[in-house]
């Protein structure tokens, strides 16, 4: 299995410009796959589990992730962490890696190639440029409905969603502190902020925080969450009703 | 650019949106990455196990456009000026043009690559409007291959249904029988809704939403 993009590129006035743009795009999303997916053996981030190389022999790439997950650790108050060792591995960024590659998609494409909009869907987390968008959350305990609609406005610049949870695979997210499973019984959490790299180690950092982590996200800036429980109890910090338009039918 | 067709239908939610696109192309496209680990949060991950195979494949692209660099064989629906949607997006772009493999996909790649297919397209009588139905890209989950096919009136879907969904195990039956339905209407919903994307951490029903993705790119709503 993997991830797919998606790109949604709105008002592009060149289009063979925008068509190279994505193209240019495509190829910096296979190049960070190659250096960070850990399910390439010769992958920079395998190598590094390996030993075969230091972080100062990585792509570039890997550099500025690495910051960013140090970063992630110290917003998230250690909920996000690369250390925690999946597989062996003493640096496994992937919870993070994703959101960034796809923030930087959508900024590639416009800066290649003026547009008005651009949409970046990376596996279901999302960036957004400019506006009007709206953009559905899963349900996660009714297959196939919304659980609710973000409405981004057409004066929005940068907005990020991203959306954590065990959904229909048993749950994969780990609490850092324990090694276990959180106990909570969060069926989902998703997370609305400007920018999809700490979207996504926030909405993991909290899925695993649990309910505590309502707090937590009310005192981020420009931050606002949305969780489901699994009994279908819904939360949200007190900003997303901002966000959030009329539900689906 | 196509002309706008009297029976355009336009999403009415986005004034804003239809000024933009009456004067600017859309493109949009769909990019399969298999390597990448699926999960959102596999920092704070283990492995899903031996169900999680690392691909099938390894690459899978679709870039389509709409627009005056479309090829000109994008099929009889496309071709017609009074074409509803004006975010077409070339449901029937020659593979050679639109789908590019990466030059490291491995050989197994042919059972995930799109074959773009609009398998009918038949003008309405009235209001300019086509029906026509889209077939998606073949999509491997966990639970087996995925594809899904949508009819369109116009822009409006007025049907979608998995011409394959998983059944190799009473598990992947039961999840297709009742998933799917509610998928397929769910698809109905989100167009109901007018939605761009979605956001979810989903897992047999992202393989469905990326065939869907990727049928409605072709379709161009």
């Amino acid at each position: 299995m993997g991830t797919v993009f998606s790109f949604d590129v709105r008002g592009c006035t060149d289009t063979s410009r925008t068509r190279t743009a994505l193209a240019e795009t495509v190829a910096f999303l296979h190049r960070m796959d190659q250096v960070f997916s850990t399910y390439r053996e010769d992958s920079d981030v395998s190598r590094l589990a390996r030993g075969e190389l230091t972080f100062e022999g990585c792509d570039p790439a890997v550099g500025e992730v690495r910051r960013l997950c140090e970063e992630a650790e110290r917003r998230t108050e250690g909920w996000f962490t690369p250390r925690y060792a999946r597989s062996g591995a003493d640096w496994d960024p992937t919870g993070l890696v994703k959101g960034w590659a796809t923030e930087r998609a959508a900024h590639l494409v416009t800066e290649t190639a003026p547009a008005a909009a651009v949409c970046v869907n990376g596996g279901g987390d999302i960036q957004l440029l400019g506006g009007p968008w709206r953009i559905g959350i899963a349900d996660p305990l009714v297959p196939g409905a919304l659980a609710t609609v973000v409405e981004v406005g057409a004066e929005a610049q940068s907005t990020a969603i991203a959306t954590s949870g065990p959904a229909e695979r048993g749950c994969h997210i780990l609490d850092p502190h324990t090694g276990a499973p959180p106990e909570h019984a969060l069926a989902a959490l998703t997370v609305v902020s400007l920018s999809l790299t700490d979207a996504d180690a926030f909405a993991t950092a909290a899925y695993a925080r649990g309910d505590g982590a309502r707090a937590w996200l009310e005192r981020q800036p420009d931050t606002e969450g949305f969780a489901i429980d699994a009994d279908g109890g819904i939360w949200q910090t007190s900003g997303f009703g901002r966000w959030s338009a009329a539900s689906p039918e | 650019m196509r002309p706008l067709g009297a029976g355009c239908v336009m999403r009415k939610k986005h004034p804003l949106r239809r000024a933009v696109l009456a004067g600017a192309g859309t493109i949009s496209g769909i990019v399969l990455l298999l390597a990448f680990k699926p999960a959102t949060d596999p920092a704070l991950a283990r492995a899903a196990g031996p169900g999680d195979p690392v691909a099938s494949a390894d690459v899978l692209e679709n870039l389509s456009a709409s627009g005056e660099s479309m090829p000109a064989a994008s099929g009889n629906a496309l071709a017609s000026p009074s074409a509803a949607s004006v975010t077409a997006t070339a449901s029937a772009i020659p593979e050679a043009s639109a789908s590019r493999s990466a030059s490291a996909v491995p050989a197994k790649t042919s059972s995930a690559l799109p074959t773009p297919k609009t398998t009918s397209a038949t003008s309405g009588s009235s209001g300019g409007s086509i029906t026509r139905t889209v077939t998606g890209a073949t999509v491997s989950t966990q639970y087996g291959p995925v594809q899904v096919k949508i009819t369109l009136n116009g822009s409006t879907i007025t049907g979608a249904m998995a011409v394959q969904s998983p059944s190799s195990t009473p598990r992947s039956k039961e999840i297709s029988s009742t998933a799917v339905p509610q998928l397929n209407q769910r698809t109905l919903a989100a167009q109901s809704a007018s939605i761009d994307s979605v956001s979810g951490a989903t897992y047999t029903s992202a393989g469905y939403r990326q065939s869907l993705q990727s049928a409605l790119d072709r379709a161009g709503v």
